[in-house]
C-alpha cells in the first residue's frame, strides 16, 4: 500500500508523486515530490525575509502555537490522522501506544507548556527585544537572541521530534526546512498541513518546509548545505546519520546534533529485602523499560543489580526478572503493548536460550522478554534493545554500573533514591546525562536541558549591539601610558 | 546430457551423504527430482538421528519444535539455526581469557568432544583454536568479525577435505560447456592464492585442505599472496574496535596480556609484508609466468593484484588453459570500474564464472551457470523463510524470501543455518534451467537484508585490510 506525503514549502503544498519509498517495514511504502526538482525554492533565499517572524512577540507565537494544538485533535484532524494510519505500520509500535502518542499531541502545543520552555530554555525578554547588560570596562551590552536559518534532520522513532521541532523553530523565531525520516515522513507534514489550513499566510506557517529526500542525497544536500543558504543543521540520528552530514561542516554551518542515547537502571540491595519491595522495584521498573515499547531513548535497557553473583544472588536477580516481565505485561494499553520484535534481535534471544551457559530468557515473541545474565555483564548486543526485551545484570558491586556508563548514556532510573545522590556525581563524569527516580524515566522535564545541552540557546543567534560611554580613544590613551611607563 | 544416477547408486549415497559432494559435476545437477528428494529426505533423517543426542543446542532446537524425528523434508525448514547462534558465547569470555569456558560453549555446537582440550595457559584466541587442531579433528573456522564479535564454526578435519572437494567439482565443466575438459584439478597444476597462508578465517583454511587433500601436504607447487598468518586475535581486536568507536567506548579496548606478548611479532609482520608482495610478484613472473596454473581468490584482493602487478608492468601472465576461480562479491569495497578487464590482462585469462557459496556449510560453493543462475548443489536442501516472521514459504515454483540450507554433508555439526541473503529461488519443477541442470537455483540478484534494510558491516575474508591497520595502529599505540 502506497501512501501519498506532499511537500510543503513555506505554507505552499506541492502534490506529486514523483518518487516511491520505502517505509524501513516491509510492504510499507510512500511517495513523494521529487525535492531535487524545488530545490532552488526550498532554502530561505533572501535572509531579510526573517524579519517577519522577529516582528511577533513570543505571546504571538504561543497564541499561534496553542490555536495548532487545539486542532491537532485526532478524531477530527484528517491529517493527523494519515500521519496516525502510516505510523501504526512503519513505526514498530503497536497500536494503543500510537494512539496515545498522536492523542496527547496537543499537550505539547499548550500555552502554559510552551511560555515555560521559551522563559526557561532562554528567556522571553531576550527573544522579544534587547536585554542591556552593564559590562565591566564600562560598556553597555544589549543582548538579543535572533533565529537562524536551519535544516532539521529529524528522527522517526516518535512523532514528538517533529512537534518539538516545530515549536522550538517557532519560538526561536528561525526558518526550518524539516528533512523526515523514512519511517515517519507524515507527522511533520501533518502538522504543517494543520498550519496551513489554520493560516497559510502566518510568518510561523511561512517559515515551516517539510520534504523527504534519502540521506546522503548529493543532489538535494549540495544544494543545501551552504553556508550561504543556512545557518545551523540540527541532526537527530547515529553514525550513518552524521556521517553523511559532517562532509559540508564548515565554518558558517553550525552543527547541533541530538545523538541517539541509550539508558540504563540501578537498583540497590535494599530492593531485595522482601518479596513485597522486589514487586514495588520491578514495577517501577517495569515503566522505564516498556513505556513507548521501549523505543524512546529515555527507556531503560540494561539494569544493574546490587543482589550479588554468587548461588542466593542469582536465584533472587533470576526471581526479580520474573516480576518484571509480569509488571510489562501488566502495563495499559496506552502505555505498552504487545509488539513483535525485529527479527535480528529475536535471532540474538533465540541464540541466547538455546546456546548460552550464561543468559536465563523470559518470555519472547511480542510479549517481549526480560534476559537475565548469570555473570556480571550485559548481554553483547544490549544496544539493540528494545521493544521490551530488558538485560538484568546482576553484580556484587555498583562500580561496574558505574564504569558501564558511556558518553552514549543518557538517562539512569535509581532506586533507592539516596543511591542516586550516592552515584550521580559519579555517572555524570562518566557520561551520563540524566538522573532520575526510577519509574520516572519517560515522565521527562521537556522544558529543561536536553541531552547535557541546552539547543534552544544553541538554535539562536546571540548578538551584541554595544554602547560605550568613554570616548573611542580612550584604550588608545591607556596604551600610550602604558608604554611611557614600561620605557 | 543428463546422467540418470541409477537407484542403487543413490542409496548408496544417502547412507554417507558427504559422497554426494564427490559426485561428478555433471551427475551432481542430472539427478531427478523425485531421486533427490529420497536421498536428501534419508540424508536428512540419518543426521539427524545420528546428531540430535550429541550436538546439545540441536537437541534444544528439536525440542523447542516438538520434533523427535524427520518425517518430511519441510521439517528441516524448522531447523535452521540462526547466524547468532554461532557467537552466541559472551565477548567477556576472549577479553578475560575464559577459554575454559568458550570451549564448553563451542561445545555445545558440535558432536567431537572439546571438554577434553586442555586450555590451561591459553592467552589468545589463535592459541586456543591452534589446540583444537592439535588436540582434536575440529579445524574451527572464525569470521571477519567486523560486527565486533568473531563467529566460531566447529568444522571438523573431514568437513574442510569435504569442502575442497567440492571446490574441485564446482571447477569441472557441466555436459559440454566450456571448461578444463582433461580433468586437471587442484593437485595437477601449481596453486595460486590471493591470500594468506595460514589462519582460521575460511580462506586459508581453504587452502590449508586442497594442500593436505591435494597436494600431499607438499607447499612447493604453492603460491600464497601472504606466506603469513591473518591472526583471529587481530581480527578480533579490529571489530571491537569498530564497535567501540561507535559507541563512543574507544578508550576501553582492553589488550589481553597475550596478544600484547605478541604485539613486537605483529608489528615485525607489517613490516616484512612489502618483502613479501616483492617476493610474491617476482616468484609470478620468474617460476609461473606462462604456466597453466589454478588460481584461487576472493574478488576484492583478487582485483588489487591484479592493479598492482600490471602497475608492476605484469600482464598476460598464465597460460590460457588455467583454472580460475573467485568467490564472493565486492563485499561493501569499492573496485575500480573496468576491474574485470585489469584482471583479464594481468592474468591472461577470461574473467571467470562468479561463484555462491556460505562458510556456514560444508560444500555449497557453485559458479553462475551460462544463463546466469546459481544452481544449488544436491548436498544442499535448500528453504525460503519469510524475512520478518520466519515462517517457510513453499517449496515450488518460484519464490523470493530469505535462504535457508541443510547441508547434509555436514557430519559432526548441525548443518541447518539461515542465510543473511534474499533470493529468488526458482525450485525447478514448472520452469527447469535453459542450461539443462537439473534441481532448484537462484534467480536473480541475491540481496544481503542488511543492506537492504541499511548499511552492511561485513568486509572482505581476505584480510580485512583497513581494519587490520588500525588494529595494528592501535597496537602499536598501546605500548608507547
Amino acid at each position: 500500500m502506497t501512501t501519498h506525503v506532499p511537500l510543503i514549502i513555506r505554507g505552499r503544498i506541492i502534490a506529486g508523486a514523483d518518487l516511491t519509498f520505502g517505509a524501513r517495514r516491509e510492504g510499507t511504502e510512500f511517495s513523494t515530490p521529487d525535492v531535487r526538482r524545488h530545490i532552488t525554492a526550498l532554502p530561505l533565499s533572501d535572509a531579510g525575509e526573517l524579519a517577519d517572524i522577529h516582528a511577533l512577540s513570543t505571546e504571538q507565537v504561543i497564541a499561534f502555537l496553542a490555536a495548532v494544538g487545539r486542532e491537532l485533535v485526532l478524531d477530527r484532524n484528517p491529517f493527523l490522522q494519515e500521519a496516525y494510519d502510516l505510523s501504526i505500520r512503519s513505526s514498530g509500535l503497536s497500536e494503543g501506544i500510537v494512539r496515545q502518542l498522536y492523542g496527547s499531541l496537543d499537550t505539547l502545543f499548550a500555552a502554559d507548556f510552551i511560555r515555560e520552555l521559551a522563559e526557561n530554555a532562554i528567556g522571553i525578554r531576550y527573544l522579544d527585544g534587547w536585554v542591556p547588560r552593564r559590562m565591566a570596562n564600562g560598556s553597555t551590552c544589549n543582548i538579543r537572541a535572533f533565529g537562524a536559518r536551519a535544516v532539521h534532520v529529524l528522527a522517526g522513532n516518535v512523532p514528538m521530534p517533529s512537534a518539538l521541532g516545530v515549536i522550538r523553530n517557532a519560538i526561536t523565531r528561525s526558518d526550518a526546512i524539516f528533512k523526515t525520516p523514512s519511517n515517519d515522513p507524515m507527522t511533520a507534514v501533518a502538522i504543517a498541513r494543520t498550519m496551513i489550513a489554520l493560516d497559510p499566510d502566518h510568518p510561523v506557517t511561512r517559515h515551516l518546509s517539510v520534504g523527504y529526500w534519502k540521506g546522503g542525497d548529493s543532489a538535494v544536500e549540495d544544494e543545501l548545505y551552504r553556508p550561504d543558504r543556512i545557518d545551523k543543521i540540527i541532526a537527530w540520528g547515529g553514525q550513518a546519520s552524521i556521517a553523511h552530514i559532517a562532509k559540508y561542516i564548515q565554518p558558517g554551518i553550525d552543527l547541533i546534533t541530538m545523538d541517539p542515547k541509550l539508558s540504563s537502571s540501578i537498583v540497590g540491595r535494599e530492593a531485595f529485602a522482601d518479596e513485597a519491595t522486589m514487586r514495588d522495584v520491578a514495577g517501577r521498573l517495569a515503566l522505564d523499560i516498556a513505556t513507548f515499547n521501549q523505543q524512546a531513548c529515555a527507556n531503560s535497557r540494561v539494569t544493574y543489580l546490587e543482589c550479588g553473583i554468587d548461588r542466593a544472588g542469582l536465584a533472587r536477580a533470576n526471581r526479580f526478572g520474573e516480576m518484571v516481565f509480569e509488571a510489562i505485561q501488566a502495563l495499559p494499553a496506552g502505555t505498552s503493548g504487545p509488539a513483535p520484535i525485529d527479527r535480528a534481535l529475536a535471532e540474538e534471544l533465540q541464540a541466547l536460550r538455546m546456546a548460552s551457559f550464561d543468559h536465563a530468557v523470559t518470555g519472547g515473541g511480542p510479549a517481549g522478554a526480560v534476559i537475565v545474565s548469570q555473570i556480571d555483564e550485559p548481554v553483547d548486543f544490549a544496544p539493540m534493545l528494545n521493544n521490551r526485551v530488558a538485560n538484568l545484570v546482576p553484580v556484587d558491586d555498583l562500580d561496574i554500573a558505574v564504569r558501564s556508563v558511556t558518553s552514549y548514556t543518557q538517562t539512569i532510573g535509581i532506586w533507592p533514591e539516596h543511591l542516586k545522590t550516592r552515584l550521580r556525581d559519579r555517572l555524570v563524569f562518566n557520561g551520563a546525562q540524566r538522573v532520575v527516580s526510577l519509574g520516572y524515566a519517560c515522565k521527562a522535564a521537556m522544558a529543561g536541558p536536553h541531552d547535557g545541552m541546552e539547543p534552544l540557546r544553541r538554535m539562536c543567534r546571540w548578538i551584541t549591539d554595544e554602547v560605550h560611554d568613554d570616548a573611542p580613544t580612550a584604550n588608545c590613551r591607556q596604551r600610550n601610558e602604558l608604554a611611557e611607563t614600561a620605557g | 546430457m543428463a546422467t540418470q544416477i541409477e537407484p542403487r547408486e543413490a542409496a548408496t549415497m544417502s547412507d554417507d551423504p558427504a559422497t554426494l559432494v564427490d559426485l561428478p559435476l555433471t551427475a551432481k545437477f542430472s539427478i531427478p527430482q523425485a531421486d533427490l528428494d529420497v536421498i536428501q529426505l534419508r540424508g536428512l533423517q540419518q543426521r539427524f538421528d545420528d546428531l540430535v543426542h550429541r550436538i546439545p543446542v540441536l537437541a534444544r532446537f528439536a525440542e523447542e519444535q516438538n520434533l523427535s524425528r524427520i518425517e518430511r523434508i519441510e521439517d528441516g525448514a524448522l531447523l535452521l539455526f540462526p547466524h547468532t547462534i554461532y557467537k552466541s558465547y559472551p565477548l567477556s569470555g576472549i577479553e578475560k581469557g575464559r577459554y575454559d569456558q568458550m570451549s564448553r560453549w563451542l561445545g555445545s555446537l558440535t558432536a567431537i568432544d572439546t571438554a577434553a582440550v586442555d586450555c590451561d595457559g591459553c592467552d589468545s584466541i589463535d592459541d586456543w583454536i591452534e589446540r583444537f587442531d592439535t588436540q582434536t579433528d575440529l579445524r574451527v573456522r572464525h569470521s571477519s568479525g567486523t560486527t565486533g564479535k568473531l563467529s566460531f564454526i566447529p568444522q571438523s578435519r573431514a568437513e574442510a577435505i569435504t569442502s575442497v572437494r567440492g571446490i574441485a567439482r564446482a571447477l569441472e565443466p557441466f555436459g559440454n560447456e566450456p571448461g578444463a575438459r582433461d580433468g586437471a584439478t587442484f593437485g595437477d597444476l601449481p596453486l595460486i592464492a590471493f591470500g594468506y597462508r595460514h589462519g582460521s578465517q575460511s580462506f586459508p583454511r581453504s587452502v590449508a585442505a586442497i594442500i593436505e587433500h591435494f597436494y600431499g601436504g607438499g607447499e612447493n607447487r604453492v603460491l600464497c599472496l601472504d606466506p603469513g598468518r591473518i591472526s583471529a586475535d587481530m581480527a578480533s581486536l579490529a571489530g571491537r574496535l569498530e564497535g567501540a568507536q561507535a559507541r563512543g567506548a574507544v578508550g576501553r579496548v582492553a589488550l589481553s596480556p597475550g596478544l600484547m606478548a605478541r604485539r613486537e611479532a605483529f608489528l615485525r609482520e607489517q613490516e616484512e609484508a612489502p618483502r613479501h608482495r616483492e617476493a610474491f610478484f617476482d616468484a609470478l613472473n620468474d617460476t609461473y609466468r606462462g604456466q597453466r596454473v589454478i588460481l584461487k581468490g576472493v574478488l576484492p584482493p583478487t582485483v588489487g593484484v591484479a592493479v598492482e602487478g600490471l602497475a608492476r608492468g605484469l600482464e598476460g601472465l598464465f597460460a590460457r588453459d588455467s583454472i580460475f576461480f573467485v568467490a564472493g562479491g565486492a563485499k561493501g569495497q569499492n573496485l575500480p570500474d573496468d576491474y574485470r578487464e585489469q584482471v583479464e590482462r594481468f592474468t591472461g585469462l577470461p574473467f571467470p564464472a562468479q561463484g555462491y557459496g556460505m562458510s556456514e556449510a560444508a560444500s555449497a560453493i557453485t559458479l553462475m551457470c551460462p544463463h546466469g543462475h546459481y544452481h544449488i548443489v544436491p548436498n544442499l536442501i535448500p528453504y525460503l523463510v519469510d524475512p520478518d516472521s520466519g515462517v517457510p514459504l513453499p517449496r515450488k515454483g518460484r519464490q523470493t524470501g530469505r535462504l535457508g540450507i541443510l547441508d547434509i554433508a555436514c557430519e559432526t555439526r548441525w548443518g541447518g543455518f539461515l542465510t543473511g541473503d534474499e533470493v529468488t529461488l526458482d525450485f525447478g519443477d514448472a520452469t527447469p534451467c535453459g542450461c539443462g541442470r537439473r534441481g532448484a537455483y537462484i534467480a536473480g540478484e541475491i540481496r544481503r537484508y542488511s543492506e537492504i534494510r541499511g548499511g552492511d558491516d561485513k568486509i572482505t575474508c581476505a584480510g580485512a585490510p583497513g581494519l587490520n591497520d588500525r588494529a595494528l595502529d592501535f597496537m602499536s599505540k598501546a605500548g608507547s
